[in-house]
């Protein structure tokens, strides 16, 4: 193994250590908030970061770091929900359409182009909007919008495996379609695919964010990072604190998974399988990173 | 039909959808441990002919013809009965090293696989045949190769791999697509020398597809050597080497390096893409072509037992010295 190929690895590793931190903070939040995030108390209100709330107090009275702890669940788990939900409906669809080609293919992909030709938060909003508010629907909205980028990505390579002989000789070697299919051409269009997905985990936290702020996601009481923006937003002169750290989570947490996405990308890239993924970083910078 | 061997093919006629033709009228019968060379310059059609008989039409369409495996008749055998047949009776060795693996799989588990899709065998089973398949072609370090991905293996140690990957099912006949090709000339040699031994421990026929005049005079028994998706001459390989009939042939032997310096003589002209036109398919660069070449179809001309060669002038004019 190369030097570099070992930073990689290590880079990964810490990456992942951190992200892993991160779901285990969301997990334990309840236990670890120094305040409760939903009692609301206006003598507090407003309160700079200090010994009782280390982030300040909110327009109600309400711990601002508190609020942050509960909040990270919502928006990380909830983006993790859209990102996996999409990558498998969209590999679902890309793959069949490649490899079977025909009236499905060409039914599917014109979708894939109308749904493409609209900006991504546009029709999210007009989703999340039809289906209402709310966070499920926030998921299924950022889904509706993300799952054919997934799904034009998965048939790309799974076109150009199709034509591979490995491929070639398992059906000569009498493997069936389905086996081939799961055994062949998945996982190698699956590696290109998860470096997309862990990319794009930092952008669907900010579009899910934005459905919040906007009023679309998370309903109070329900916290989550993109309303307690929208709600600090009016306080922004008196308490900046209150927009301020809930964005500096929202920072953080998408370098983090940007990071970790680069690196998982580093880490797989196949120089010695295929050469799939600079196309993926072309498609990727074509189309201007991330999704939303 | 007459000459019931293990894979017949019978005026096999092969074109593009568009219209464009690729083989003509080819015929060709493989009996059990034969070892047959189909010999030919690029683009005459070698490869199309595997993969018609494989039934991997992908772009191409069979028009006429038919192909007999054991006397049944694939181009109407339902799909799952040939996808059946592909592996356990006819397994596939292509050109470029390891491009019959997944390159991601590590290559027991590709054993594995190709060997449960047609029969429920256990891991360790499929493990222990796999390993007695590369130590029988001269692997060293076979459980080592069995964990490794094919990136981690030589061009050779690749190549042998896949014709083992092609064997574990024990096909009735192997074809290869110029096997040797890629490969550096020592490897080649060995290579030839397992894939005839394979024919010796299990008789597996052989059908080779090469440009490698080294190859067909070391492994063949018989030599079908093609020009212009027709072979024009057939026969066993003493025969066709020793007294090549077709001009096409004598040329191609004329063409090979000597060691005593004589430099080899290039065959004039090209191809022209118009053979399929012409009466006889080398017309144009055959140094002895009769007039009435332009006008007669060229036919099938016995020569000594199962020799023939599909060259009127050739014969009527005793280039067959």
């Amino acid at each position: 193994m190369t030097r570099d190929k070992r930073f990689a690895r290590w880079r990964l590793i810490i990456l992942l250590a951190l992200a892993a931190l991160l779901g285990i903070l969301c997990l334990l939040a309840p236990r670890l908030v120094p305040n409760d995030p939903y009692k609301v108390d206006l003598l507090q209100a407003k309160q700079p970061p200090g010994a009782q709330f280390p982030f300040g107090t909110d327009g109600f009275g309400r711990c601002v770091f508190s609020r942050i702890l509960v909040g990270a669940r919502v928006s990380i788990f909830s983006a993790l929900a859209v990102v996996g939900i999409t990558l498998v409906i969209g590999c679902v669809i890309g793959t069949l359409c490649g490899y079977f080609g025909g009236a499905v293919d060409t039914v599917f992909m014109r979708l894939v182009d109308i749904f493409l030709a609209f900006p991504g938060m546009v029709l999210a909003l007009a989703v999340a909007g039809m289906l209402g508010t709310g966070l499920g629907n926030a998921v299924i909205a950022l889904v509706a919008t993300g799952w054919p980028q997934y799904a034009r990505l998965a048939r790309s390579f799974v076109l150009t495996l199709r034509e591979e002989n490995f491929v070639y000789a398992a059906r000569l070697n009498g493997q069936s379609t389905w086996s081939i299919l799961l055994r062949h051409i998945l996982p190698n269009a699956l590696r290109p695919l998860i470096v997309t997905a862990s990319l794009s985990i930092g952008g669907t936290i900010l579009g899910l964010s934005g459905l919040s702020f906007l009023g679309l996601g998370a309903q109070p009481p329900a916290v989550e990072w993109g309303s307690m923006l929208s709600d600090g937003r009016g306080l922004m002169q008196q308490a900046p604190w209150i927009v301020f750290y809930p964005g500096l989570a929202i920072f953080i947490t998408v370098v983090l998974f940007n990071l970790l996405g680069d690196s998982v990308r580093d880490v797989l890239d196949p120089a010695d399988a295929f050469h799939i993924f600079r196309k993926v970083k072309a498609l990727r910078h074509r189309k201007g990173i991330p999704t939303l | 039909m007459e000459h019931i061997g293990l894979l017949d093919v019978h005026h096999l006629t092969v074109g593009y959808p568009d219209g464009g033709r690729v083989l003509q009228d080819i015929s060709l019968h493989i009996h059990e441990g034969e070892i047959v060379c189909v010999i030919g310059e690029s683009g005459c059609g070698k490869s199309t002919l595997l993969n018609a008989i494989l039934q991997m039409p992908g772009r191409l369409h069979i028009t006429e013809g038919e192909i007999l495996f054991r006397g049944r008749n694939l181009r109407t055998l339902p799909r799952e009965e040939v996808r059946r047949l592909r592996g356990t009776g006819m397994g596939m060795v292509f050109q470029e090293p390891g491009a019959s693996m997944d390159p991601i799989r590590k290559i027991g588990a590709q054993f594995y696989e190709t060997m449960r899709a047609h029969a429920p065998i256990s891991r360790r089973e499929a493990m222990g045949q796999a390993e007695d398949l590369l130590a029988r072609l001269d692997l060293q370090d076979t459980r080592r190769i069995l964990g490794s991905y094919p990136v981690e293996l030589s061009g050779g140690q690749k190549q042998r791999v896949a014709i083992a990957l092609a064997m574990a099912l024990r096909p009735d006949i192997l074809l290869a697509d110029e096997p040797t090709s890629a490969l550096d000339v020592t490897v080649q040699a060995q290579i030839v020398e397992e894939l005839m031994r394979l024919r010796d421990d299990f008789g597996t026929a052989l059908l080779v597809v090469t440009h490698n005049m080294g190859v067909v005079s070391r492994m063949a028994d018989k030599v079908a050597v093609m020009y212009g998706g027709r072979i024009v001459e057939y026969g066993y390989r003493h025969d066709v080497m020793t007294a090549p009939a077709h001009p096409y042939t004598r040329a191609l032997m004329d063409a090979i390096p000597r060691p005593d310096g004589t430099p080899p003589k290039a065959i004039p002209g090209v191809r022209t893409k118009k053979e399929f036109d012409y009466p006889c398919p080398f017309l144009d660069r055959c140094p002895y072509a009769h007039p009435a070449c332009r006008t007669e179809k060229a036919e099938k001309i016995p020569i000594h037992g199962e020799h023939w060669t599909l060259c009127n002038a050739g014969f009527k004019g005793g280039a067959a010295s």
